[in-house]
């Protein structure tokens, strides 16, 4: 696979994807000449390049391109079905792309086994959380550091963040709320020191109050540099949160801009996300 | 009652036997899906080569230190270059890999016996028993001192596993990968790695288990698939990937067989499948089964 020069790698994700004579080439079109959507000078941290990812003979990401910046929480938005969760998997090669380009820190991981791209910098918060039931708080981390081959002290330093967690050591996984759980997998996730922070659906069936809470813990983890790549179906949460907005729909990117620019489209999100 | 004491602690030896089998297989099953049918050529491979580095040192307790890492060294060369690609290509099923692994167990023993009846002429060999373990204590009856200390290594074994599993970074590992592999792989672990490190110490102590076993049974063909069918039915019993399902479903068959041929002889021949059967219909997940995966 031939490696992009650095200053193309460096465009927005929309310009790299083959035009299409869709909403993405139109919308792109019109960000690359707005002065308020240039993307940070930084080499970017993910550069998702054209992917496609199959199960089976279904063509489900067809042409995924956007990049994460150093520091800059990036959300992924559609409709089930739209490719989101893919897209996250394809990442972390739990469900490896079968073309295109995925580089992470200046490497084309996109045909690295998952535990070597984790290790490479990503922290991982599936959608169902992950959390084993027959392993205890404390053991849930203690795997994640000895995963990461981080020390006891970076434990600490995250259970900072995790107040409530660290009162829960000795609970079982299956004892914990559902709060709770996705806590502890946010938190197992940022043990290993990654990059890049990558969840899908944090706020899924967690009450408002929690939800909140959420968004906040992932805020303090933005502020401290960590960058995020975040896929959520609570459009108001995922767009308090992000600089970016990647917009999804049937395995092709349909949109990509800030959130001011997001909410100057209201056919986007009308007709990508269902709302007004 | 001294009938009793003697049947009984031939039960709990018999029963650490086949724990000794039935952890590694238990634990391969729980944590990798793998049906592994082979797991009884192990057991031979430690008990002839154990006989092997017997022959050469004369010595019980090198023979016994040794002689697992074959299968140790083996069964990891298995999962990581057969069994792990394989499943890769997505010929996972419990039929593909119970194909394969019965087949292997079946190469193993014809190659056994081209070895050593076909080439060396040897049909029915044992290791001899180490001195201070070759005679009889009186505990009421004269019982052999080797059948105790194969209780010791059974309840040792038992317990160093279950420190590994329920007291170490690794053991938790395990017990992840058993609930959720996919979420162990991305959590940064070598999954592939583990799990050929899993496999070979199921193996090993497969083959210690031979060694054990071929100072006080006899080393022939027929070991491996004999005790094959006790440690499948162990591991029914007890529950996949269950330490302590495994511990008590080796008790249960144990001295199931132990007892009902003392006590009643009719029934020895099929008490421990009536068990089977009892259980696949009314408790199909075993003793200490659960339904895995994250919550």
């Amino acid at each position: 696979m031939s490696r992009q020069p650095a200053k193309g790698r460096a465009k927005t994700a929309a310009a790299k994807a083959p035009a299409r004579k869709t909403a993405t080439s139109k919308t792109a079109a019109a960000q690359e000449t707005a002065p308020a959507k240039v993307r940070p000078a930084t080499e970017p941290l993910l550069s998702v390049a054209d992917i496609h990812t199959y199960y089976g003979d279904s063509h489900v990401l067809q042409g995924i391109s956007f990049d994460v910046h150093p520091g800059e929480c990036v959300a992924l938005l559609g409709r089930n079905g739209a490719g989101k969760t893919t897209t996250l998997r394809s990442i972390v090669g739990l469900t490896p792309a079968r073309r295109g380009q995925i580089r992470l820190g200046g490497s084309d991981i996109v045909r690295w086994p998952t535990h070597r791209t984790i290790r490479h910098g990503i922290g991982y918060v599936p959608e169902d959380r992950g959390i084993f039931s027959s392993l205890t708080v404390a053991e849930h981390l203690d795997v994640a550091l000895w995963a990461g081959k981080q020390s006891a002290s970076r434990r600490d330093e995250v259970l900072k963040i995790f107040p409530r967690i660290s009162e829960r050591m000795e609970h079982y996984g299956q004892q914990l709320s559902g709060g709770e759980q996705q806590m502890l997998s946010i938190a197992r996730a940022l043990l290993t020191d990654p990059r890049l922070l990558i969840l899908d659906e944090p706020s899924e069936g967690l009450a408002p109050i929690i939800v909140e809470e959420v968004r906040d813990t992932l805020a303090r983890v933005k502020k401290a540099g960590t960058s995020i790549l975040l896929v959520e179906q609570n459009v108001a949460m995922a767009l308090a949160l992000a600089d970016s907005v990647v917009v999804l729909s049937q395995g092709r990117v349909q949109f990509t801009g800030t959130p001011a620019e997001l909410e100057k489209q209201p056919e986007i999100k009308e007709t990508y996300l269902g709302i007004a | 009652m001294t009938f009793f004491l003697f049947n009984l602690l031939n039960g709990l030896q018999l029963s650490m036997l086949i724990f000794l089998m039935a952890i590694g297989l238990t634990v391969i099953f729980g944590l990798m899906d793998i049906l592994n049918l082979a797991h009884g050529a192990f057991y031979m491979i430690g008990a002839y080569f154990g006989y092997v580095v017997f022959q050469a040192t004369g010595s019980f307790w090198i023979s016994l230190a040794i002689a697992p890492l074959l299968p140790l060294v083996l069964g990891f060369l298995l999962q990581y270059f057969v069994l792990q690609p394989l499943i890769d290509r997505g010929r996972s099923a419990h039929l593909d890999m119970a194909l394969l692994t019965f087949g292997l167990l079946f190469f193993v023993i014809g190659l056994i016996d081209f070895i050593f009846f076909e080439t060396l002429g040897l049909t029915f060999m044992s290791i001899d028993k180490p001195a201070g373990l070759d005679s009889y204590i009186n505990i009421g009856t004269f019982y052999p001192s080797y059948r105790l200390f194969i209780i010791a290594v059974g309840f040792a074994v038992a317990l160093l596993v279950w420190v590994v599993l329920e007291r170490t970074v690794i053991g938790a590992v395990v017990r992840a990968g058993v609930d959720d592999r996919e979420m162990v792989r991305a959590m940064g672990v070598n999954v592939y790695f583990v799990f050929a490190a899993v496999f070979a110490l199921g193996c090993g102590l497969a083959g210690l288990a031979g060694v054990v076993a071929g100072a006080e049974l006899s080393i022939d063909i027929n070991m491996g698939v004999q005790i094959l069918i006790p440690t499948l039915v162990v591991v029914v019993l007890g529950g996949l990937g269950s330490v302590k399902g495994c511990f008590y479903g080796a008790m249960i068959v144990g001295m199931t067989e132990t007892l009902s041929q003392a006590y009643v002889p009719a029934l020895a021949l099929f008490a421990t499948y009536m068990l089977l059967a009892a259980m696949l219909v009314f408790r199909p997940q075993g003793f200490f089964g659960r339904a895995p995966k994250t919550v």
